[in-house]
C-alpha cells in the first residue's frame, strides 16, 4: 500500500521501506518549468526563419554535448580536452552502418551506443593514470589522432569529404515542418540528458562524485570506490556525446571529420561549459544559446568578428559574477544551494 | 483585459509569420539575389567574394541581367557544416536567392548539395560550387539526375579529366620539355589524390600506369599526410631511385616546407613540379626565401593574356577590391559570367528548368579559356577550354613553359637558374 504525506514543500510517496518526493514549492520547479516552456514556444515565433530555427537546433545539439561533458569533468575530477572524440565515433559508426549496411536509425542508435562505449570502456583507465594535465593533454590528442585516421583511412571515412547521404530520421512533406520538428527532437534530447545528469547529481551517486571533485584522497579515505567511478562517469558521458554524434548524422545528414574533431570545435564546447559556468550542468544551456546567438549576430560584422567573438568571450568569462558565468547570475539569488562545480588542479 | 490583449496580440503576429512563410518560385522582377557562402577567414574564400563582387559590380555596370540589377548576398559559414546548413537554408528560404555559390572546400559543397536537394522542390535554384575539388559533386548529378539537376561544379577538373586530359599533357611536357624518363611521385594523402593513386575502374588506368604506358618510367611513389613538415627522407630516398623528376600530386601540403627542403636535399638538382596550391602563387618567391627557384607548377595566376579577360581580371582584382586573385577566384568570378549568359537565353528567372537547360549549353569568355559545364553530369569544360599553364619559376618570376601556344620561356634546370 502506497502512503502519500503532504508536506509543505512537498508530497512523499512510502511504500514498504522506499520514499520517493516530488518538490511541489514553486520556487524549486517554477523558474526551470518557464525556461523549458520559453524552448517549447520559440519555433511557433521563428518559424518563418528556418536558419534561425537551425542555430538554436545546433544551440541545442552543443548544450548535449556540453551536459555530458560538464557531468564528467565533475565526476572524475578532470578536463577532458577532447570530448568531440565520440561525437565522432558516433556519427561515423550511425554513417557507416547506414550507408553500407542499410541500417536504419533506430540500428545506428544501438551501435553507436555499443561502440561508445566499448571505445570508452577501453580508454576509461586513463582517468585513474593520467592526472591534471596529463589527462587533458591525452584528452586533446585523441581526436586529432582520429583525425588522422579519417584520412589515412579515406576509402572508409572519406577524408576531408565526409559521409553523405544517410537516412533522416523524419521526413515530411514540407521542409520546413523537418527543421521544426529537428528542433524538437533536439530539444527533447538536450532535455533528457539534462534529466540524466540532473538526476545524477542528486543521487547517492552524485553524492560520491561530489566528494571525488572535491578531493579524490579524502574521498578514498571516506571507503568510496573512486576508480569505479570514474570509469562510470568517463563512459556514461563519451556514450551521450556519441549519441550526438548519431543524431548530426540523420539531421544534417553529412558528416566530416575535419569539421568536428578539430581543435577549434572542442574549444567552442568548452567555452560553452566555461561561459556557462565552471561546468554547471544547467549553465551549459544558456551558454550553448548564448554562444551560438553572440556567434551570428555578429557575423553581421563581416572580417571583424572573428576578433570580435573572442573579445565578448573573454568579457563574458571575466566579467560575469563571480567567475561563474551564466550560472553564477542565477545563483547571485541562492546562494545556499549546493552544486559542485569544476575546480583547477594542479595535480 | 491586458493580459487578454497580449495573448491575441501574440497570436495574431504567430499566424503572420506562419502564413508569410509559404515556399514560391524564383522571383521574376526585382534583382536577381545570388548568394555567395565560404569560410571567410580563408584567404581562398576571400578572394572568391572580392571576385564574384566584382563580377557583380560590373554586370550592375553594363545594366545588370534582362535590366535586372544582381544584388550579391555574402554569408561566413566559418567552415562549419552546421553553419553552412543554416546558411544555405537562409538564402534559399529567407533571401529568395535564384544562386547559391560555395566558394568553400569540398565538404562544405557537398552538404550544400544535400541540404540544397532538399530544399529544391519548393524552393528552386541552382547552386554552384567553385572551389570544392574532386569528384562528390558532379557524381551526385551523374548518379542521380532528377535529385540533383540544379548542382554544378566549376573546378578546374574532375579526376577523370586530370587522368584523361591532364595526364597526358603532363607527359608531353615531361617528355619534350624537361626530357625526362624516371619519375618518382609524391601524393598528398587527399580525396582527390585516390583515383590518380589508385585509377578508376573500368575508365581509367592510375597515373602511373598512363605514364609507363607513355613510356616514362614511374621509379619511385609515396603518400605525404596533409600535416607532415619533414620532406627529407622522401627527396633522399628520391634522390637515391635514380629519377630525373618529381612529380608532386599535391595543393595543400605545407609547400614552403616541402620547396625549402627540396632545396637543401641530394634531390635539389631534380627538377620537381607541383600541381598546384601555394608555389603559383606569387608570395612563394618570399614566402620560400627564392627557395622555389626552378620549381614548375600548374598556376592560374600568371600573367599571360589567354582571353581579352586575364590581364584585366587580375589588375583589377588586386586595385579595386584589395584581394589577390588566388585559386576559386578566377572559377567564381567566371562562374557568374555564366550564369548570366544561361539566365539571357532562357529569357526568363522563372522557369528553373529552362534555366538548367541554358546552363547546360551555355559557353562564355573566361578569365582562363572559356566557360561552361558538361550537359549530362554539370562539371565545367576541361581542358583546352579551360587551362591552367604550367610555368616556372625564373629569375623571381613565373613564366609559362607549357602549352606551347602561352609559351613565355623555355625550360631551364634548377641547377642552371641557381647559378
Amino acid at each position: 500500500m502506497v502512503n502519500f504525506e503532504l508536506r509543505r514543500d512537498r508530497i512523499v510517496a512510502r511504500w514498504r521501506d522506499k520514499k520517493t518526493e516530488w518538490v511541489i514549492e514553486p520556487r524549486y520547479w517554477r523558474n526551470p518549468t518557464i525556461g523549458i516552456g520559453i524552448l517549447f514556444l520559440l519555433p511557433f515565433f521563428v518559424y518563418s526563419y528556418p536558419h534561425i530555427l537551425t542555430m538554436i537546433t545546433t544551440a541545442n545539439l552543443y548544450a548535449a554535448i556540453a551536459i555530458p561533458l560538464a557531468l564528467q569533468m565533475l565526476g572524475t575530477g578532470r578536463v577532458n580536452f577532447g570530448p568531440q572524440l565520440y561525437l565522432g565515433i558516433g556519427g561515423y559508426t550511425a554513417a557507416l552502418l547506414n550507408l553500407h549496411f542499410g541500417w536504419n536509425p533506430a540500428m545506428t542508435l544501438l551501435a553507436t551506443i555499443v561502440v561508445c562505449a566499448g571505445i570508452a570502456l577501453l580508454l576509461s583507465p586513463t582517468t585513474w593514470i593520467a592526472k591534471g594535465l596529463y589527462f587533458s593533454l591525452i584528452t586533446l590528442i585523441l581526436p586529432l589522432t582520429f583525425l588522422d585516421v579519417t584520412y589515412i583511412w579515406g576509402d572508409i571515412f572519406r577524408g576531408e569529404v565526409g559521409l553523405v547521404g544517410m537516412s533522416p530520421l523524419l521526413s515530411f512533406d514540407k521542409v520546413t515542418w523537418n527543421y521544426v520538428a529537428y528542433y524538437y527532437l533536439s530539444l527533447i534530447l538536450m532535455l533528457l540528458y539534462l534529466l540524466f545528469c540532473d538526476r545524477t547529481v542528486r543521487s547517492r551517486i552524485g553524492i560520491s562524485m561530489a566528494a571525488v571533485n572535491e578531493n579524490e584522497n579524502v574521498a578514498r579515505m571516506m571507503g568510496i570506490r573512486v576508480d569505479a567511478y570514474k570509469v562510470f562517469f568517463y563512459v556514461a558521458p563519451s556514450i551521450l556525446t556519441g549519441i550526438v554524434g548519431w543524431f548530426i548524422v540523420h539531421t544534417f545528414r553529412t558528416f566530416a571529420g575535419v569539421t568536428y574533431l578539430p581543435l577549434e570545435f572542442m574549444t567552442k564546447i568548452l567555452i560553452i561549459v566555461i561561459v556557462g559556468g565552471r561546468a554547471f550542468l544547467y549553465g551549459a544551456i544558456p551558454g550553448a544559446y548564448l554562444i551560438s546567438i553572440v556567434e551570428d549576430s555578429l557575423r553581421a560584422l563581416g572580417p571583424v568578428n572573428y576578433f570580435v567573438f573572442p573579445l565578448v568571450l573573454i568579457a563574458l568569462i571575466v566579467f560575469l559574477p563571480r567567475g561563474e558565468g551564466l550560472w553564477g547570475l542565477y545563483k547571485k539569488r541562492r546562494p545556499r544551494d549546493y552544486f559542485p562545480k569544476l575546480h583547477v588542479r594542479r595535480e | 483585459m491586458k493580459k487578454m490583449r497580449l495573448f491575441a496580440g501574440t497570436i495574431l503576429v504567430f499566424f503572420l509569420l506562419v502564413t508569410g512563410a509559404g515556399a514560391a518560385g524564383p522571383d521574376t522582377a526585382g534583382p536577381i539575389k545570388i548568394g555567395l557562402m565560404g569560410n571567410m577567414s580563408a584567404p581562398f574564400s576571400l578572394s572568391a567574394k572580392g571576385a564574384a563582387t566584382m563580377a557583380v559590380d560590373e554586370i550592375n555596370k553594363a545594366g545588370g541581367i534582362q535590366g535586372r540589377p544582381v544584388k550579391l548576398i555574402v554569408e561566413d559559414t566559418k567552415g562549419e557544416i552546421p553553419k553552412c546548413v543554416e546558411i544555405y537554408k537562409k538564402l534559399v528560404m529567407n533571401d529568395r536567392v535564384l544562386a547559391v555559390f560555395i566558394a568553400e572546400k569540398v565538404e562544405m559543397g557537398v552538404a550544400g548539395m544535400e541540404i540544397g536537394a532538399e530544399l529544391f522542390p519548393e524552393y528552386p535554384h541552382v547552386f554552384f560550387c567553385t572551389i570544392g575539388s574532386g569528384d562528390d559533386i558532379w557524381h551526385r548529378v551523374r548518379d542521380n539526375y532528377k535529385k540533383y539537376r540544379f548542382g554544378f561544379q566549376t573546378y578546374y577538373a574532375i579526376s577523370t579529366n586530370y587522368l584523361k586530359i591532364l595526364a597526358p599533357d603532363n607527359i608531353d611536357c615531361f617528355k619534350n620539355q624537361i626530357k625526362a624518363k624516371k619519375v618518382a611521385i609524391v601524393y598528398e594523402d587527399m580525396e582527390w589524390t585516390k583515383p590518380l593513386r589508385k585509377g578508376i575502374p573500368g575508365v581509367s588506368d592510375s597515373l602511373p600506369g598512363i605514364y609507363r604506358a607513355k613510356g616514362l618510367n614511374v621509379v619511385y611513389e609515396t603518400t605525404t599526410s596533409l600535416d607532415q613538415k619533414m620532406f627529407n627522407p622522401i627527396f633522399e630516398a628520391i634522390a637515391k631511385s635514380g629519377a630525373d623528376l618529381i612529380d608532386c600530386v599535391v595543393g595543400y601540403i605545407d609547400q614552403p616546407a616541402f620547396i625549402k627542403q627540396w632545396s637543401q636535399s641530394s634531390a635539389r638538382n631534380i627538377p620537381v613540379f607541383i600541381w598546384g596550391g601555394l608555389a603559383g602563387m606569387p608570395p612563394a618567391w618570399k614566402m620560400t626565401e627564392g627557395k622555389v627557384t626552378g620549381v614548375m607548377v600548374g598556376s592560374s595566376l600568371v600573367r599571360v593574356p589567354i582571353t581579352p579577360k586575364t590581364i584585366p581580371f587580375m589588375d583589377n582584382l588586386v586595385k579595386n577590391y584589395k584581394v589577390g586573385p588566388i585559386f576559386g577566384s578566377h572559377t567564381t568570378y567566371d562562374t557568374l559570367y555564366g550564369f548570366k549568359k544561361a539566365i539571357e537565353k532562357a529569357g526568363t528567372t522563372g522557369n528553373i528548368d529552362q534555366l538548367i537547360k541554358q546552363l547546360e549549353q551555355v559557353e562564355e569568355v573566361a578569365v582562363l579559356g572559356s566557360i561552361g559545364w558538361h550537359p549530362q553530369y554539370h562539371y565545367n569544360l576541361p581542358p583546352p577550354k579551360y587551362i591552367t599553364p604550367i610555368v616556372q619559376w625564373q629569375n623571381g618570376e613565373m613564366k609559362v613553359i607549357y602549352p606551347l601556344k602561352y609559351k613565355m620561356a623555355d625550360y631551364k634546370s634548377p641547377q642552371e637558374l641557381r647559378k
